[in-house]
């Protein structure tokens, strides 16, 4: 766990870079798939921007909605004390299937308003987001949060300072482990010429069951719960069951690769 | 006499620089740090817009820069901002991304 880095006198979040890190190879992979594929950079760039920003309010919205009553309830804090508003609400607390969500709602609403195929602007995007998640976990590792249950006993684990001293099963690196595999099977289909609309359905068949499984040996309790299973384990199930049933709509119609 | 209009994309160049100086500026009062963050990202937007319309000149890159500096600065300096919060002893209320 290393929450700070100081460099040259500089403080820095670690899990402030390696998001930071995260969007920057994301934004360097999908300039470079726009350059192979010869589309408009500008337009792409917007609709890569909006994909952030809905990022963004989806996975602060997803985080909020479970804790509506506490939120309005806590509301007089905002005159009151400020600071213990700002600190339970506003800051940490990102769920990534809200980021997925409201990133894909963002890009798909910036389609429709300007008129643009979702499935071929999305295609170079969607590889791009396992790759940026990988960095985010990092962070997640080095910042302590999203741990592990404790490790076996006589296995080496990792420490977070939310969840004391005891050694943890390391999930982070293992979710960062399967988003990169995640990341350049999607880059491969890209290459052959699979639009987005296919990218993501693939994407969200083979991350819902991964998040479903380490769903399980996540031992922090700040996540949201739907009775025995977590918010993201009920919404894995739904995004597998609608991309599913996506693809196997798809199969019955011809392959668009030339 | 010459009729002077702008070209196109220069007013969302013009947009892009300004969002970019404001969210430079929103970096240096704690928590609305976050406002650079929302308002890099939207600055970012507008420079990509200009850049759309074939409006590359000075101003697009001007605010392209500043916005992206916004962006990371506010980023940086929110979740600073929550950890320093944080690990004074609010751990147990403040959650950090699930």
């Amino acid at each position: 766990m290393l929450p700070f880095l100081s460099l040259g006198g500089w403080t820095l979040p670690t899990y402030s870079l390696m998001i930071l890190l995260g969007a920057a190879a994301a934004w360097l992979y999908f300039h470079r798939r726009l350059r192979l594929l010869g589309e408009n950079p500008g337009q792409a760039e917007q609709a890569f921007w909006f994909a952030l920003l809905g990022a963004l309010a989806g996975a602060k919205l997803l985080y909020l909605l479970p804790r509506l009553p506490q939120l309005l309830a806590d509301l007089p804090l905002v005159l009151e004390q400020r600071e213990v508003f700002a600190a339970r609400y506003l800051t940490g607390g990102f769920v990534f299937y809200g980021g997925l969500l409201g990133a894909l709602g963002a890009v798909a609403l910036f389609c429709r308003l300007r008129r643009l195929p979702f499935a071929r602007l999305t295609a170079p995007l969607i590889p791009a987001i396992p790759l940026f998640h990988a960095f985010g976990r990092v962070g997640c590792l080095l910042a302590g949060c999203c741990y592990g249950i404790a490790a076996p006993a006589g296995c080496r684990g990792v420490t977070s300072v939310l969840a004391g001293q005891t050694a943890l099963v390391p999930v982070q690196l293992y979710e960062c482990l399967g988003c990169l595999l995640l990341f350049l099977l999607l880059d491969r289909l890209a290459r052959r010429g699979w639009q987005g609309d296919r990218l993501l359905a693939v994407y969200l068949c083979l991350y819902a069951p991964l998040r479903f499984g380490l769903e399980f040996l996540r031992g922090d309790a700040a996540r949201g719960f739907l009775g025995p299973l977590s918010t993201s384990q009920v919404l894995a199930l739904v995004t597998f069951a609608a991309a599913l049933v996506f693809l196997l709509r798809q199969r019955r119609r011809p392959h668009p690769t030339s | 006499m010459p009729e002077h209009t702008n070209p196109p994309g220069k007013g969302n160049a013009t947009a892009s620089l300004v969002l970019g100086i404001i969210s430079v500026v929103f970096w240096f009062f704690g928590y609305s740090a976050i406002l650079s963050v929302i308002l890099g990202i939207i600055g970012l937007a507008q420079a990509a817009k200009a850049r759309e319309l074939g409006y590359e000149d000075t101003i697009r890159t001007a605010g392209f820069v500043l916005s992206l500096i916004g962006l990371i600065g506010g980023a940086l300096a929110f979740v600073a901002c929550i950890a320093c919060l944080g690990f004074a002893g609010l751990a147990t209320t403040v959650t950090l991304p699930t």
